[in-house]
């Protein structure tokens, strides 16, 4: 398709400071993500994904890179353009009980951005906000309710009611569905699916859960140790892994018809743990059969066939497995 | 083995039977268990498999004397290691918690208290249930913490739990389990909240560490238990729909509401993992 990206995230790096110590979180990422698209976060946690939603929302600061939001540079444009782009990237947290205040009602929750940006008069303010509760599926007697009266979907639903008050065209999901009970993570999922389909948003969906991704993605970044190691369609890279790491954590899903707890799969894993974090040598070198000279200095993100947007974090380029000597 | 399989069929570490549990009371009570009898012998693991709602968590809970208020078990008994538990006194069941029965729960952060440190709750088990001075305490939760292969055991006796990731922190509640030598060791969805290589790698620690006690493993994922357990029992609307073997429940269900989740659960299906054609 030929058409700008709505958001572009161009060798990306964020340097968090913890305790004293300096961490690069997140190191030279790259990815772009359409409008009307579900583009999917994936990777252990503390691989990154988190701080790079978070540079990307503008909640943490990037040291390296370019940020463009629309075709614009966030960082070229005024302050007062900044802050309206800003407005259309809105976030949804793991936790609605942290994300919403407890002594309001529901009716203020919704309503207080509306009279943030402008809205309009109280009808129309309390028009829109009936309208947002019915976009989540909501009944509107809610409003008079606080949260800790709701259950932990219907207060996603509200969270999720409040970032759309704001007309993103970019929605952040962070782990939306972890807090959930597990009947509840598939309404939720599929709410997304509609609600970004129907109003056209892009969405950046971070998630353990590899089951949720292929429901709801149509494109997938892997993250391992700070860095995008793998990006392309959901069928691409969930299919045909390229990527060491990838493969890995495909491996690591339990899998009922092998039934068994690979020892060596495990031991690999565990071998891949700690990884060191200066050399500028591939980080899987050491378990991977592929290994070669070429290694010694990491690949940058690169086609993995020659016509397509499947790119991996590896000089290779066969169907070959590259990790588990099993 | 054989001889040592069938003294422990004969001396089940937990044996269930008959458990039901009522919520509320009156016209509103509702039975989030019924009827629900299953034994675990030492070295054993079983699956609880069910969707939310099922009452799986409720049975666990009742196990661990953790039901919460307003919920009571109604009828059955739970013998741990011969004993009857639901006729102790409370004193004693205490007592019995935290040292015969290791719990682990989904969510570690929010069963940790968030301004003790990681060392400071285990030492405090340590010392209630083992006798043990606090220094002789905090060796022995150092030894505890390098058991579940946490690194740098010595410098993470003192982090709080909000400095460990999700996976660390799983491992520590996995070692607070196991501090005091428990003879069952009841996890409920131990791996839900984490990512696939952490949940391999908790699963392999879990399975590991259940050596030669018992292990009853509360999961929604079928795929999870059919990766550990040595038997799965399924449950539905507080009923067990079937218990067996996890190649019997897996090849040949005996239920529907079994095969329905066999079919739920059928990711993933590829890296070189497909079903061989033909095959017997």
């Amino acid at each position: 398709m030929n058409r700008d990206p709505l958001l572009e995230v161009r060798g990306l790096s964020v340097t968090l400071q913890a305790g004293g110590r300096v961490v690069q979180a997140v190191r030279d990422c790259t990815l772009h993500l359409y409008a009307g698209e579900v583009l999917a976060l994936v990777g252990e946690s503390g691989s990154g994904k988190t701080t790079l939603a978070r540079a990307i929302a503008g909640i943490v600061p990037f040291d390296k890179g370019e940020l463009l939001f629309r075709s614009l540079q966030f960082r070229a444009v005024p302050p007062a353009i900044r802050r309206s782009l800003r407005r259309r990237i809105q976030m949804v947290f793991q936790d609605p009980d942290a994300s919403l205040n407890p002594m309001h009602r529901i009716g203020t929750i919704l309503a207080e951005p509306l009279t943030v940006i402008g809205f309009g008069d109280r009808s129309a303010i309390r028009d829109r906000v009936a309208e947002l509760l019915a976009m989540v599926r909501l009944d509107a007697t809610l409003i008079d309710k606080r949260p800790r009266q709701l259950s932990g979907g219907e207060k996603q639903r509200i969270a999720i009611a409040r970032a759309l008050a704001m007309e993103p065209e970019l929605l952040i999901a962070d782990e939306p569905l972890s807090s959930l009970d597990v009947s509840t993570q598939a309404t939720i999922a599929s709410l997304f699916r509609d609600l970004q389909r129907r109003l056209n948003i892009g969405m950046l969906f971070i998630s353990h859960d590899l089951a949720a991704v292929r429901q709801l993605a149509d494109r997938v970044a892997v993250m391992h140790a700070g860095e995008i190691v793998e990006t392309g369609s959901c069928g691409a890279v969930l299919d045909t892994p390229a990527h060491p790491y990838t493969r890995l954590l495909l491996a690591a899903m339990p899998d009922m018809r092998r039934r068994v707890l690979d020892v060596h799969l495990v031991d690999a894993i565990d071998r891949l743990a700690p990884l060191p974090h200066q050399s500028r040598a591939c980080h899987y070198r050491p378990q991977c059969i592929r290994r070669a000279e070429i290694c010694v200095n990491s690949a940058e993100l690169a086609r993995v066939a020659a016509d397509c947007d499947h790119l991996a974090r590896c000089h290779f380029r066969d169907e070959r497995p590259l990790l588990n000597p099993a | 083995m054989s001889i040592t399989t069938q003294s422990a069929r004969r001396n089940p570490v937990l044996e269930v039977e008959g458990l039901s549990v009522r919520a509320g009371s009156g016209e509103l009570a509702t039975m989030p268990v019924q009827d629900l009898s299953f034994t675990i012998a030492s070295g054993e693991v079983l699956g609880i498999v069910g969707e939310s709602g099922s009452g799986k968590s409720m049975t666990a809970y009742a196990i661990g004397d953790l039901l919460p208020e307003g919920v009571a078990v109604s009828a059955g008994r739970i013998v741990l290691e011969g004993r009857p538990v639901l006729s102790l006194s409370p004193a004693e069941r205490r007592a019995l918690d935290g040292n015969r029965i290791g719990m682990v729960f989904q969510d570690p952060l929010s069963s940790f208290n968030p301004v003790r440190t990681i060392g400071s709750i285990l030492i405090e088990s340590a010392r209630r249930h083992q006798q043990l001075s606090t220094s002789a305490a905090r060796g022995k939760v150092i030894e505890a913490l390098a058991g579940v292969r946490l690194p740098h055991p010595e410098l993470l006796v003192d982090a709080y739990p909000h400095q460990l990731s999700g996976g660390q922190r799983q491992r520590a509640m996995i070692a607070l389990a196991l501090l005091n030598e428990p003879s069952l060791v009841v996890a409920d969805e131990p791996t839900t909240a984490l990512d696939a290589t952490v949940q391999l790698r908790i699963l392999a620690l879990l399975k590991r560490s259940a050596g030669s006690r018992a292990l009853l493993l509360i999961t929604h994922d079928l795929a999870v238990a059919s990766t550990v357990c040595d038997r799965i029992l399924v449950m539905q609307r507080g009923r067990c729909v079937e218990q067996g073997s996890t190649a019997d429940i897996l090849e040949s269900p005996a239920h529907d509401y079994t095969r329905e989740l066999l079919a739920a659960a059928h990711w993933p299906a590829a890296l070189g993992s497909q079903p061989q054609a033909g095959a017997a």
